[in-house]
């Protein structure tokens, strides 16, 4: 989903997804979770 | 279809299994489906063993979240492990009765609106590779017959998984089992893409995908690649929706 948001591949959407993981000091299964259920998004700039 | 028609249709498919293009995952998620019609259950699941014994959600007879939980959670514990570490069959555990065995799994089946469930181990003569999960809205237990049935449905699976190379015993599994998973992986990814692509569900996502690969004559897992790595030859999944195959089952 993550790949979409951002247009990039696959890896790199991983590569986000651990990146505000840990970021956030956050498990990447949680972020991945809030991803999944729609109530996080990647396509908007964060603060 | 009678219920006699619809186990011949289950057995007949796993000679299919020892044809060339055979599609596993799908195979495997037919598999789910029949379960749940042929036994009268609401939910179905295989679970499969990795080489460090941990057990992955493979196929389901629904592609919903809280569903795909509930087989992860039993990993700590859950009626899959012990199936699985068992390899006894484990059979009308009423959730209620077993929140002490299973205290995380128990508690989120019964949320889910599940009131019994089952396990029963994925076979080959000496090995486990995993477990075929049933699950009951109702209450009421599953006959002898059924269980029967259940476990021949285990077996067939097991043989399906396992028949498409022919390789020393113990190559065989850890290869086979590790190209199932790999699916699995490159299958979620695509449910991924097309659910936010379309803005849809991960079900209807998958059953876009499944669709798709029927009308098309081509492997699941195969699609789903060309829809992961959005290859041209996805062009028609990845298309504005009015374009899109219209998903077949809204899950």
């Amino acid at each position: 989903m993550i790949s979409v948001q951002l247009n990039v591949d696959l890896a790199e959407a991983l590569a986000r997804l651990r990146a505000h993981a840990f970021a956030q000091d956050r498990s990447v299964a949680e972020v991945a979770d809030d991803v999944v259920a729609r109530r996080l998004r990647f396509d908007r700039s964060d603060p | 279809m009678t219920r006699e028609q619809q186990l011949a249709e289950a057995f007949v498919e796993t000679a299919d299994t020892l044809v060339d293009d055979f599609d596993v995952i799908e195979f495997l998620h037919t598999l789910a489906r029949r379960c749940v019609t042929l036994l009268e259950i609401d939910a179905a699941g295989l679970m499969l063993a990795d080489q460090y014994g941990t057990l992955h959600a493979t196929a389901a007879s629904a592609e919903n979240a809280r569903l795909l939980e509930l087989f992860e959670l039993q990993n700590d514990a859950g009626p899959c492990l012990d199936a699985f570490r068992t390899a006894a069959p484990v059979v009308n555990a009423d959730l209620r009765a077993n929140q002490q065995r299973w205290p995380r799994f128990a508690e989120a089946a019964e949320a889910s609106g599940y009131v019994s469930v089952h396990a029963l181990p994925l076979r080959l003569r000496s090995s486990v590779i995993g477990a075929l999960n049933l699950f009951c809205a109702h209450t009421g237990s599953l006959s002898d017959g059924d269980i029967r049935t259940g476990q021949a449905l285990a077996d067939v699976a097991t043989i399906g998984i396992l028949a498409q190379r022919n390789l020393h015993q113990a190559e065989l599994l850890s290869t086979q089992l590790q190209a199932a998973l790999n699916n699995r992986v490159i299958i979620e990814q695509a449910k991924g893409v097309l659910a936010e692509r379309h803005q849809i569900s991960v079900g209807q996502a998958f059953s876009l995908l499944r669709a798709y690969s029927r009308n098309h004559n081509r492997r699941l897992s195969d699609v789903a690649r060309d829809v992961a790595v959005r290859a041209p030859t996805a062009a028609q999944l990845l298309a504005d929706r009015d374009t899109a195959a219209t998903p077949t089952d809204a899950e």
